[in-house]
């Protein structure tokens, strides 16, 4: 019985058997190691039938009509020509956001970290007011200064505050330069050899930013942060010299 | 200020595992990256299959599109992204292979002679294209011929029988073999 179902066993990788006879097939496979192991062997062997076909090139607009596609089932950022968008506070929110946001930047302003700026929320997503809140009243919570490259008076600056354990990470920048409407500043989060995407965003025209990032992983297990200016839609890796970064751990 | 450590800032050294987390963060640099990758595997994969240039086409951008909307459906763990890519590339190629032959039911027919070339199915020649396909040129044509009706055109067992009027015990044996010889090249 073994014999004769495992001569037949490369055969559902392939498809095309009738139901009753895959269905015993199956029911064989799920009690037999060695047909699985045979049935491993020819699914990669499969695998390789779909990726041994001569390459071809597929017609140049396909890429641009394919991202166009997407650039359409995507939010657009804010830009400079665009109507600016109120600041956060000054937006009709409802009672447990304003309160929320509210005791956030009072507490911010409690600290000494923000002084009396006044800044913008620039996230595609928009700022979660309940996760600014949770974050900086939390007392675990930890404010690393970012330092720019370059250096200089009107050199960017400004801070991440970070919690243990979180992936959300409140990123606060001033003295950005300001940016065409083609391109954002992108922010990098590097662990070893890894990095993370954390996100795009622009500044306001007075050049500051406050930024929620939401990481795949918890902050502290990264590195380094670093921002570049990246394209408006953000590259899959950085492709110009970091203007502001620091060190996380 | 804090000591800098430069970053290679190399897009390819980006693995595609992380290409596509950030594509479920609705990157979409990250999903054009991808597509500048594998865009040429898929559409050579759709084309193999339907043999239609056009619909070869449409189906790459509805599989990208797919990975856009539905990222969180690969699973690192199972497969790599390329193998899973390919896989849905040629499932989707012969769902449409399939609806195709069910809106012309002569398909089946090996003396119908009205179906459009490039929408005919394989015959007992295997057309110019396919005799590239890099693992199956090595097999005797009448194994590449019930492979390809198989794995490449969504055909049963029983309905390869009928099309090639061979006995159903014969397109088994001969898939076996081909599949057999293939798994010992690959081995070698």
């Amino acid at each position: 019985m073994h014999t004769e179902l495992q001569k037949e066993i490369p055969l559902l990788v392939l498809g095309g058997l009738p139901p009753a006879e895959q269905a015993r097939l199956e029911e064989h496979l799920a009690i037999c190691p060695s047909c699985r192991a045979l049935l491993s062997q020819y699914q990669f062997l499969a695998e390789e039938l779909n990726a041994q076909v001569p390459a071809q090139q597929p017609p140049a607009q396909l890429e641009a009509n394919l991202m166009r596609r997407v650039s359409a089932s995507v939010k657009p950022l804010p830009t400079a020509e665009a109507p600016r968008k109120p600041a956060f506070w000054r937006q009709p929110i409802s009672l447990p956001r304003w309160a929320l946001a509210l005791a956030a930047l009072l507490l911010l302003l409690l600290l000494g970290t923000i002084g009396a700026f006044a800044f913008q929320m620039q996230r595609a997503d928009g700022v979660n007011a309940e996760q600014v809140a949770q974050l900086v009243t939390s007392p675990d919570r930890k404010f690393i200064p970012l330092a720019s490259v370059s250096g200089g008076t009107k050199a960017p600056e400004g801070f991440i505050c970070v919690l243990s354990g979180n992936s959300t990470a409140l990123l606060w920048l001033y003295n950005l330069a300001p940016l065409d409407s083609d391109h954002a500043y992108q922010v990098w989060l590097r662990s070893g050899t890894m990095r993370d995407n954390g996100g795009v965003f622009r500044p306001g025209s007075d050049g500051k930013a406050l930024v929620l990032i939401n990481a795949p992983r918890p902050l502290d297990n990264y590195d380094e942060i670093g921002i570049t200016v990246e394209s408006a839609w953000g590259n899959p890796g950085p492709t110009t010299p970091r203007v502001i970064g620091g060190r996380l751990d | 200020m804090h000591p800098h450590t430069e970053d290679p800032y190399d897009a390819a050294a980006v693995s595609d595992e992380t290409l596509i987390q950030q594509v479920r963060q609705r990157d979409a640099a990250a999903l054009q990256c991808l597509y500048e990758r594998h865009g040429s595997a898929v559409y050579a994969l759709a084309r193999y299959i339907l043999r239609e240039s056009a619909v070869a086409e449409e189906l790459t951008q509805e599989i990208f599109l797919t990975v856009w909307n539905k990222a969180d459906q690969y699973h690192e763990q199972q497969a790599r992204f390329r193998t899973w890519l390919l896989s849905i590339t040629r499932n989707r190629a012969i769902d449409h292979l399939r609806q195709r032959r069910r809106r012309i039911p002569s398909d089946l027919s090996l003396d119908d002679t009205a179906v459009a070339e490039e929408h005919a199915p394989i015959t007992d020649a295997i057309d110019t294209q396919r005799e590239l396909h890099l693992l199956l040129r090595h097999l005797p044509v009448e194994q590449r011929q019930v492979i390809e009706l198989c794995y490449f055109e969504g055909y049963t067992h029983e309905e390869i029988s009928t099309k090639l009027k061979v006995p159903l015990g014969t397109v088994k044996s001969r898939i076996l073999l081909g599949l057999k010889k293939l798994r010992d090249m690959m081995n070698d």
